[in-house]
């Protein structure tokens, strides 16, 4: 008997997390599971799914954190996948994560939850700064009112979460479902659905009462799922009557000041929103972002560069065949180390962005463009997603699932490739710094610039050229501003970070090696096959003035940008940052061809993992090919404008 | 605060950074010529500047402008002391003091903390509804 009741406590519990988006969410997440997570995508989507375990009081819990929405409609794919989890997944509870200073809205999800199934406990987050705002919850009374435990937390001050913790095994064991009412009209048409549906035996998986709000609100999936549509839409009574009720929730179990003034965020928002001052604080901050990311890491590259270098002459001692050494120093330590170098570079401007985002400006950021975007027709999403796309282009690109207009979404998937990712930073370091000295940081500030330039510029030509219509309105809702914290930056950082690093150790290493073998063989240097590629195609770039080198570069960096630094460092040999041996570039070609180089690396060709993106959203080759040769033709009329132009100056 | 004083504060805080702005730019005193760095003070200038553009009667409006205004500014400095660090790490690597009065740009430094205060004041103001 012992036994048996052990095996029912240690049974294993499932938990699904949900809550409006920048509502602490992943805070209470983490602070569940710790660092027991696992970062992975829902299956067929991109959107990320984080799954973590929490031990507590002989219990081990499943806990999902599920996309952030405001409803559970099926309108929008981060609503799919959570409704879908909860009746396909069935967890044993549904935690809602509210937040207390802004309780109306999220009570609005907990209610379509508490429609559709039981077992749901509300976690009241950010109570301390509801408290600081001068609010009073009265928990007891909210716990009454809707009829489900309630617990008060802040995932910052670790205040509730024990609480919390035992709550929800509690929750988990018992078996509750409650329901509030509709008007007398709604909840006939409901009892008459509910009945309908009883007699289809195939939906007795579902609950009726759910299916049938479902059906008076013209659900689509529900309409599909039960072959029942109907004429009439009670939809907005539906929302009506919930907020009566939320409302009347409210009066009762919320007490605090009466609003005179405004908040800090709202205070800041006059002027970080301003219609002027917005956007001239937004390239301001993108300045001291990106000089922050040159000035900083300049030091610690030297320093990563010194050892390398150490390494090398060490290990080149050690090897006494010559093409063996060749092979591992300059080859995989140079190749390699020449990527290594700028890991302080990535690191900074991700922390930078991990800045930017904890405090909540990057939200800002989107709607301060979003004026400008609509006139490129384009919306302050498709912001959001170029905005990724300073990371990585195909994270960007797999991003734009969430703009739900096919048009402007294609528009933003092909302009994407354009935003400078960080994979081109390292190129940017290397060749600015060389030709350009205490000036470097302003050009690849005028890089990223142009970048966005090209970018609004080519999706009003590819609007106007092929797809007409209107982009869709952005709504958002702006987070509260807060203080970072420093371990979320970290883990931000490490995450976005690792990805850089992880390339350096495979496609890095091995295009190395290849580069390597190309320039070694037959005969080293000119009589090489990587001479002859770069000859071959020279003719072609004769008004751009390039070398064989920057030609073969180009033609490797096509599998990832960052392979452009390692070919350079490989063709001209030992290329530094520091400028100790860049002699032999400075004398082969001028500053402007330079940056023309740089500005062509900008927009030419996406790499590989970009392209073979592009054809999976895009479902077509047509638009691969379009990217690859729009892009090309882009580059080479800009890069040819910049080499003229800085000719004549 | 009273209008009139917030009025000050806009004066002081655009007028200051306007100076810092051109002091930059033309590289005049304690400082180098850094005309991207003059434009990023340029903008500080303006977020006080239009502070004033808005009604007195409105002091909440006027406040935020005080309050992003002088938390910009504070940021600058930090900013200019993280290049310097990383100047002085640079020296220090290649056994050489790269860091000459020039490169420090004191004036930007010493508003950025002295204003901070005025940040911190403003920030209050909000944080017990004092408007």
């Amino acid at each position: 008997m012992e036994n048996q009741t052990d095996a029912i406590e240690s049974k294993k519990i499932k938990i699904a997390l949900l809550g409006n988006p920048n509502v602490g969410k992943t805070s209470i997440f983490n602070v569940l599971t710790g660092s027991r997570q696992i970062v992975a995508n829902w299956p067929g989507v991109t959107v990320e799914k984080r799954t973590g375990v929490m031990k507590h009081a002989n219990h081990t819990v499943d806990v999902v954190d599920l996309p952030g929405t405001y409803t559970l409609g099926a309108t929008s794919l981060d609503e799919r996948i959570a409704r879908d989890f909860l009746i396909d997944e069935r967890p044993d509870v549904a935690l809602v994560i509210g937040d207390a200073v802004n309780l109306e809205r999220s009570l609005y999800l907990l209610l379509q939850v508490l429609e559709l199934r039981g077992d749901v406990v509300l976690a009241v987050n950010a109570v301390d700064e509801a408290r600081k705002a001068g609010f009073d919850i009265d928990k007891h009374e909210l716990s009454k009112q809707l009829g489900i435990p309630v617990v008060l937390t802040s995932a910052v001050t670790g205040e509730g979460i024990e609480e919390l913790k035992n709550t929800l095994i509690k929750s988990a064991k018992s078996s509750s479902h409650v329901h509030y009412l509709f008007t007398d009209e709604i909840e006939a048409s409901l009892r008459n659905l509910s009945d309908r549906i009883r007699g289809n035996t195939s939906l007795s998986a579902f609950d009726k009462r759910w299916l049938s709000i479902k059906l008076l609100e013209r659900d689509k999936e529900a309409e599909k799922l039960t072959g029942m549509s109907l004429d009439y839409d009670y939809s907005i009574e539906i929302a009506e009557t919930r907020y009566k009720y939320i409302k009347r929730i409210l009066s009762t179990s919320v007490k605090g000041k009466e609003k005179i003034g405004w908040n800090l965020s709202e205070a800041i928002d006059h002027v970080m929103t301003h219609r002027f001052l917005g956007i001239l604080i937004f390239l301001a901050i993108m300045y001291i972002v990106f000089q922050l990311t040159f000035t900083i890491s300049g030091p610690l590259s030297t320093m990563i560069e010194d050892l390398l270098s150490g390494l090398g002459s060490v290990v080149g001692s050690w090897i006494g065949i010559d093409w063996l050494r060749s092979l591992v120093v300059d080859g995989v330590i140079g190749g390699v180390g020449a990527i290594l170098v700028f890991v302080p570079n990535i690191f900074i401007l991700f922390l930078a962005l991990g800045v930017l985002e904890e405090t909540g400006y990057l939200p800002r950021a989107a709607f301060v463009i979003d004026k400008l975007m609509y006139a490129m027709k384009l919306s302050g999403r498709s912001f959001i997603s170029l905005l990724l796309g300073f990371g990585c282009n195909v994270s960007s690109i797999m991003s734009t699932r969430s703009i739900s207009e096919p048009k402007e979404r294609l528009v933003t998937i092909l302009v994407s490739p354009f935003i400078s990712c960080s994979a081109r930073l390292p190129v940017y370091v290397l060749i600015a710094g060389t030709f350009f000295g205490v000036n470097a940081g302003i050009v690849v500030f005028f890089l990223y610039l142009l970048s966005i330039v090209v970018t609004v510029l080519s999706a009003l030509l590819i609007n106007k050229l092929f797809f007409k219509g209107e982009p869709s309105t952005l709504i958002m809702e702006l987070p509260r501003y807060r203080k970072p914290r420093l371990t979320s930056i970290v883990l931000y950082t490490w995450n976005k970070g690792r990805h850089f690093l992880e390339k350096a150790g495979t496609i890095i290493l091995a295009a190395s090696v290849v580069i390597w073998l190309l320039t070694y063989f037959p005969t080293e240097g000119t009589g090489s096959f990587a001479a002859t590629i770069g000859k071959a195609l020279g003719p072609l770039f004769v008004p751009l003035g390039y070398t064989w080198e920057m030609i073969t570069s180009l033609v490797f960096g096509i599998a990832a940008k960052e392979v452009i630094v390692s070919s350079l460092t490989t063709f001209f040999g030992n290329l530094s940052m520091s400028g100790t041996s860049l002699d032999i570039m400075r004398t082969i070609i001028s500053p402007e061809i330079a940056l023309s180089f740089l500005v062509f690396v900008l927009l030419y060709v996406p790499c590989m993992p970009t392209l073979a993106v592009i054809k999976n959203e895009t479902g077509s080759y047509r638009f691969v090919f379009f990217s690859a040769f729009y892009s090309l033709a882009v580059a080479y009329a800009v890069a040819l404008i910049v080499r003229v132009v800085g000719g004549l100056l | 605060m009273k209008g009139r004083v917030i009025t000050f504060w806009l004066l002081f805080g655009g007028a200051l950074l306007a100076f810092l702005s051109i002091n930059s730019f033309y590289g005049l005193l304690l400082t180098k010529r850094e005309p991207f760095l003059a434009i990023i003070a340029g903008i500080n200038s303006a977020i006080y500047f239009l502070g004033l553009s808005e009604k007195r009667s409105d002091l909440r409006k006027r406040y935020s402008h005080l309050l992003v205004g002088s938390f910009f500014s504070y940021i600058l400095s930090i900013y200019q002391v993280l290049v310097l660090l990383s100047i002085w790490l640079e020296g220090l690597l290649s056994s050489t003091c790269l860091l000459v009065f020039d490169e420090l740009n004191l004036p930007l430094i010493i508003s950025g903390f002295a204003l901070s205060f005025l940040f911190d004041f403003a920030k209050k103001q909000f944080e017990t509804n004092n408007l």
